[in-house]
């Protein structure tokens, strides 16, 4: 009798409003540290508040009360913080909290590490979807692409009731999941006829949703009572993300295969899984991107795996999260030392390539560091960390290899980086200022 | 040390550098900057070094399409030129090969052109930043300040000045070639010098001979008194004309008037050779661009006096990038009926330049190497160049004229500070990777990425 596939451990919360970027953790223990008490009211206020951030290269104010609420409860449970007695809603450091404050200034990685773990045993999310992605595409080493519409002109909005499926958005849909078939064999492991059937589902499904925002529809006149309305490729774009997403993540392509968890709940639904990438991405257990520019879509690559063993360097153990066969995570962390020529021989390639598609001898970096972190399964911050010592062993004529590499990196923000899209994409800090563009020339022979 | 504001510059233009002697060479023959600048000193950029074999059987085809001959076959109004480069950058010799064709057709007024049977003339006219062209009244403008400022109007002054029986025939006989005409039939001066009376015994049959040809008495005199002289015409005559005039009046002036001095000068044809028409069409407005060819359809093709005699031929340079924009205006302007712009037909009246191929590129080196050689014993040969370096170079431009032409020479200049006496391909393999960017190559669209590095 064959025995039965072990399962991944319910998850114990799925709550992700304490999803926070891991900056926001630091920032809360930075504050509980300075001041005698926190709570969330205060570290709303000016005085003692959070303050402005950035994301990508989105200036953001506040948080919400709801995220800074479930973020202190969260550090509570984790042991670094504890409420002050008769004070409800008032929080105190602990002990601990102020050991990993202090981590968080001297040894950063090992704090995003100490919460990976952390998060992991809470949600199991960020361990499963390491080993889902390498599920999907074994053969591709877990490159996995949630395919998208091509960029194109805004289309015209429709009344929302108006949910025809016209038979162009079917060739747009099998177009863009040929297209990143083709350039990653195996990314999107759904047969034709599948996809179309369940994207159509979900269309009409999304046309049956309560709208979110009334809006006056142009084509009735002024003074008119106001009709819900939606942008067709909006809706396609939703349609098709959310469909890829409940195919590959959602135990709906196999069905017949035993189920990562022993509940019918979808591990990550798709409202979730926005909230996921960026997170697993900053704690460096995958690098994703909505603009490689090979497909249209999003490229999901794992940059760690589970084995029993494996070299260290370039790979780093992370004990704790364990697959249910108990195999720890191995996180892709090489050194540079360990990986400089074969990062610079993927770079000089990546940037070559970026070359012959534009024509031009700058191009964008964010697009060189998508194809490099993918061919080299690089998170983007070990990517800035790696470009860093090229760029410095370039200039002083360091790099190894036959030839002296002329490496230029641009802060200027290009046009495409201006717009609202581009603003999301995170860009490559070199010193703590964003690059993007970078032109490679070889200076001569050595 | 010398006084700054009294010292003089040692580097006399037409000097001879002896940085170039090691490969035979008088200079670099090859320019560094490859475009056409009409007026420019040096020969490398003026257009004069001319390989008139890379373009044939496009010559061919332009006489055939343009140029009335003795058998009559019919010639076009509108013909077009079609710039296959923009596929693999600009510089495939289009502006050069109109500039030479206008040189042509000027040097003799069309007589070797069309076999002795026609005379006629050429303008090149290229859209300029400064005044704009956007309208048609501008584009008219333009092609009349071409065809003064490069003796058109002119020439025709001149032929109205020798048929008037006013001047003797020995003076005639002393006029020379087309290059002394300027300062012979048409310089009042020498004309005083043989005794010709300008004022009255040369300008009345003039006067008469334009009335009868039905110009307008305001522009008789225009002509009669200024016509003759290129820069009096231009500033003193053109030049003075308002945008009223030009808004006004422009379109009736070129298309109407200039005709029928022309044809009092007894021209048969006039070709107009427009280059750059994208830079016309890229800045206009939807309305601009469908009132621009619906004009070019009234005063080429069936409203003016000039399309009721046919005189202006005009070859308009069509990127293919603005040939899909002009498409829809040219169909409701109902042009694609008279000279269709749309594939396939457009095919007999377009002229397509496309790439060099090794068999070409061999005349193109030749013709500059010769022009730059310190002696004659290695004339019409490609020394100091290997056939494999040509053809390297070629490969690597892509085969398009200017950018072969640019990477010679810095090919050639990198030979020299190498002190070779000799290049071979070496030298252009080391020219181009030592600054080009890393991007050499053609890109294979929908390729298959590589496969990630990473083995977990």
């Amino acid at each position: 009798m064959k025995p039965e596939a072990p399962t991944w451990a319910t998850p114990p919360s799925r709550s992700y409003s304490a999803l926070g970027e891991c900056s926001l953790y630091a920032e809360v223990l930075h504050a509980a540290e300075r001041e005698q008490c926190i709570s969330a009211p205060g570290l709303m206020s000016e005085e003692q508040g959070l303050g402005q951030r950035m994301r990508r290269l989105h200036l953001l104010q506040v948080p919400t009360k709801t995220t800074i609420t479930a973020i202190v409860r969260t550090i509570q449970e984790f042991g670094w913080l504890q409420e002050l007695p008769g004070a409800r809603g008032k929080f105190l450091i602990s002990d601990p909290g102020r050991e990993i404050a202090q981590e968080i200034r001297t040894n950063p990685k090992a704090f995003r590490r100490r919460l990976a773990t952390l998060l992991h045993q809470r949600y199991i999310v960020p361990g499963w979807f390491v080993s889902r992605l390498h599920a999907i595409n074994p053969s591709g080493q877990g490159e996995v692409v949630l395919p998208a519409p091509p960029k194109s002109e805004q289309t015209e909005r429709c009344d929302w009731g108006d949910n025809a499926w016209a038979s162009e958005y079917e060739a747009i849909a099998v177009a863009a999941a040929e297209q990143a078939n083709r350039a990653f064999p195996g990314a999107f492991p759904v047969p034709t006829d599948r996809w179309t059937m369940e994207l159509k589902a979900t269309w009409n499904y999304l046309g049956t949703l309560q709208p979110p925002v009334h809006r006056k529809s142009k084509r009735h006149p002024a003074g008119s009572k106001k009709i819900a309305t939606f942008g067709a490729r909006e809706r396609l774009v939703h349609a098709m993300r959310e469909t890829a997403i409940n195919l590959l993540f959602g135990v709906r392509l196999q069905p017949e295969s035993p189920p990562d968890f022993i509940t019918s709940k979808l591990p990550v639904p798709p409202r979730a899984f926005r909230v996921w990438c960026p997170r697993l991405e900053e704690l460096e257990f995958i690098f994703y991107s909505d603009y490689h520019p090979a497909i249209s879509g999003r490229l999901l690559v794992p940059c760690a795996g589970f084995r029993d063993s494996a070299p260290c360097p370039p790979f780093e153990r992370l004990a704790e999260v364990k697959d249910p066969e108990h195999r720890p995570l191995w996180l892709h962390q090489p050194p540079w030392e360990n990986i400089k020529e074969r990062f610079v021989g993927v770079l000089v390639d990546s940037y070559r390539w970026q070359c012959k598609k534009v024509g031009a001898m700058y191009v964008s970096l964010l697009n060189v560091r998508d194809e490099v972190c993918r061919r080299l399964r690089l998170s983007s911050e070990l990517f800035d960390v790696l470009l860093d010592r090229a760029y410095r062993d370039a200039i002083t004529n360091s790099l190894s290899g036959s030839k002296f590499l002329s490496i230029s990196l641009e802060s200027d923000i290009t046009g495409e980086q201006s717009g609202a899209v581009g603003l999301n994409r995170r860009p490559v800090y070199i010193n703590s200022v964003p690059h993007s563009l970078i032109a490679i020339a070889a200076a001569g022979v050595k | 040390m010398e006084n700054a504001l009294l010292r003089k510059p040692i580097i006399e233009g037409n000097e001879v550098a002896d940085r170039y002697a090691k490969l035979g060479l008088r200079d670099n023959p090859f320019p560094a900057d490859p475009a056409l600048v009409i007026g420019s000193p040096d020969d490398r950029l003026n257009g004069s070094i001319y390989c008139r074999d890379l373009h044939s059987r496009n010559i061919d085809s332009f006489r055939d399409l343009l140029i009335p001959t003795r058998d009559r076959r019919p010639v076009r109004s509108l013909a077009f030129l079609m710039d296959h480069a923009s596929l693999r950058g600009r510089g495939i010799g289009k502006s050069a090969f109109l500039k030479h064709q206008r040189d042509e057709i000027m040097k003799d007024l069309g007589e070797t052109a069309s076999s002795g049977s026609a005379v006629l003339f050429a303008a090149y006219v290229v859209p300029t930043a400064s005044p704009p062209c956007r309208k048609f009244w501008e584009f008219c403008r333009l092609i009349a300040h071409a065809m003064c400022d490069q003796g058109v109007i002119a020439k025709a002054m001149w032929r109205l000045r020798a048929m008037s029986g006013a001047i003797p025939a020995e003076v005639l006989a002393k006029i020379g070639d087309s290059d002394d005409w300027e300062s012979t039939i048409g310089s009042d001066s020498w004309l005083h010098q043989h005794k010709v009376d300008t004022y009255f015994a040369l300008a009345d049959p003039i006067k008469a001979t334009l009335s009868k040809a039905g110009v307008a008495a305001e522009w008789v005199e225009h002509f009669a008194n200024h016509g003759a002289s290129i820069p009096n015409f231009g500033n003193h005559v053109l030049r003075t004309q308002g945008d009223s005039f030009w808004r006004r009046s422009g379109g009736d002036w070129v298309f109407g008037d200039l005709v029928r001095l022309f044809a009092a000068a007894q021209f048969t044809r006039g070709i107009l050779l427009v280059d750059e028409l994208e830079k016309i069409v890229y800045n206009q407005n939807i309305q601009e661009r469908r009132a621009f060819v619906d004009a070019l359809r009234f005063y080429m093709l069936d409203g003016s006096h000039n399309a009721r005699v046919r005189f202006y031929g005009m070859l308009l340079t069509i990127h293919p990038g603005i040939q899909e924009i002009l498409l829809p205006y040219w169909k409701a302007a109902g042009l694609d009926r008279l000279a269709p712009l749309n594939q396939p037909d457009a095919e007999d009246i377009t002229l397509y330049f496309s790439p060099l191929d090794q068999q070409m590129s061999m005349p193109l080196v030749t013709v500059y190497l010769d022009h730059f050689r310190a002696s004659k014993a290695k004339m019409g040969t490609i020394h100091p160049f290997a056939k494999e370096a040509v053809v390297e170079a070629l490969v690597k431009s892509g085969g398009v004229p200017g950018r072969t032409l640019r990477l010679l020479h810095r090919v050639v200049e990198r030979a020299v500070d190498l002190g070779r006496t000799t290049i071979d391909k070496e030298v252009v393999d080391l020219v181009y990777q030592s600054s080009e960017p890393l991007a050499a190559g053609e890109l294979v669209e929908n390729e298959s990425m590589p496969k990630g590095e990473v083995n977990f």
